[in-house]
């Protein structure tokens, strides 16, 4: 069945902002489908009367409802809510997250570990093993992967809900950074599932497929969020737990 | 940190996000309006705009700015703008309206505001679970379970 091309697409391609991969996509189906073309060209057709009707400036400070005034609601957004927000979203996607002098657990020889961050009004904190947090939190998770070259995390929420979290698709156990802590690239908002959530970060010396690891989350979260996974030889594991508190 | 020319940018993507504003609310002086409000967001977390494509992210704003707006539109007794909404809340569903409602209320009331954006991106725009997770910033999987979240509010609430 012929996919509709979503708007977004669309215009991404106008901007020449898709990936390469996707661009070359559009063209490939844009070649069978006149249609495409058309949308094109009524896009390019809209910015031109749009361009026409209003100054570009409309968007940003002419418009005249003074409860709307750009300059002075930029004027009201807190420093420190601004700092906070540039520090969490700054941190890099493979290095360690601060305080910068924090000791970070399982080096190569020890276990390894899992750790989770949680967007502050003033940063980021590193959460305790057990800590409480709420729905809406924005949290990132870590690793450290003690010289195991293979792994996978995954997470079990109150509602016995399995979340794959590393890799976030495929099927295989994926290569871990040696050494450091690691954050994976996707930050992670807590829902309204209750009583608590556990994270597994299951890791081998050798490949291994996802799957088994999965479906024994699956077996094992039926009406309870296990301390461990019940998984197959070969494999280890650590865990940690958040305690989930009521939406306020 | 980069100074951002933000005249420069309401230049090269305005026309995009009012055409999402107009399409979303279906109104010129509130998608004007609103207009306002994304490029503000976009001011107010200028260093976003490293490492990723600001026609995505000026897009997911204004489909944020848009929903904020429908919901507040929500308190008067007007059905016309809610289209988009219930083009949400009926995706893939047999029932009708009422269990649509249902699902609203759960939208805009226990569900994070990122969970409203994907389900939009998904649902209305059609974009694969790959793309909004793409968009977001999310994995595919937390996409998954976001939306397998809203429709599990449905499910509870009419059995």
């Amino acid at each position: 069945m012929k996919r509709n091309i979503p708007d977004l697409v669309l215009e991404r391609y106008r901007l020449n902002e898709l990936p390469e991969r996707s661009a070359r996509a559009v063209e490939l189906m844009m070649a069978d489908d006149p249609a495409i073309r058309e949308r094109l060209d009524a896009l390019a057709a809209s910015d031109a009367e749009i361009q026409e009707q209003y100054p570009p400036s409309v968007f940003v400070h002419d418009r005249p409802a003074p409860s709307r005034r750009l300059a002075i609601r930029v004027a009201a957004a807190g420093g420190f809510a601004l700092a906070a927000l540039l520090l969490f979203v700054a941190l890099p996607r493979t290095s360690p997250p601060p305080p910068d002098t924090e000791r970070v657990k399982g080096t190569i020889g020890g276990r390894p570990s899992l750790a989770l961050y949680r967007r502050t009004d003033t940063g980021s904190e590193r959460l305790a093993d057990g800590a409480v947090a709420r729905p809406g939190d924005l949290l990132r998770v870590g690793y450290a992967s003690a010289g195991r070259p293979y792994g996978l995390i995954l997470s079990i929420d109150g509602r016995g809900a399995v979340t794959l979290h590393l890799p976030p698709s495929g099927d295989r156990a994926v290569p871990l950074t040696p050494g450091k802590m690691v954050l994976l690239d996707a930050a992670y908002e807590l829902d309204e599932a209750p009583r608590v959530e556990r994270f597994y970060f299951v890791t081998a010396r050798e490949p291994f497929a996802a799957e088994p690891v999965v479906s024994a989350a699956r077996r094992a979260a039926q009406g309870t969020v296990p301390d461990a996974l019940p998984l197959p030889p070969g494999l280890e594991q650590v865990t940690f737990a958040i305690q989930k508190e009521a939406r306020r | 940190m980069r100074d951002l020319d933000v005249d420069a940018l309401s230049r090269r993507y305005g026309p995009m996000v009012l055409r999402r504003c107009r399409r979303l609310l279906g109104d010129e002086e509130e998608a004007l309006d609103a207009c306002q409000d994304v490029f503000l967001r976009v001011i107010e977390r200028r260093t976003r705009l490293h490492g990723e494509y600001p026609s995505s992210l000026l897009y997911r704003i204004a489909t944020n700015v848009c929903l904020n707006r429908l919901r507040d539109r929500r308190r008067n007794p007007v059905t016309r703008d809610e289209t988009v909404l219930y083009e949400i809340a009926r995706a893939g569903e047999p029932g009708g309206l009422s269990e649509a409602r249902l699902l609203l209320e759960r939208l805009f009331g226990r569900h994070p505001e990122s969970s409203r954006t994907m389900a939009v991106l998904h649902y209305v725009d059609g974009l694969t679970l790959e793309e909004v997770a793409a968009e977001t910033g999310m994995s595919v999987s937390g996409v998954r379970k976001r939306l397998r979240g809203l429709r599990a509010s449905l499910t509870e609430i009419i059995g």
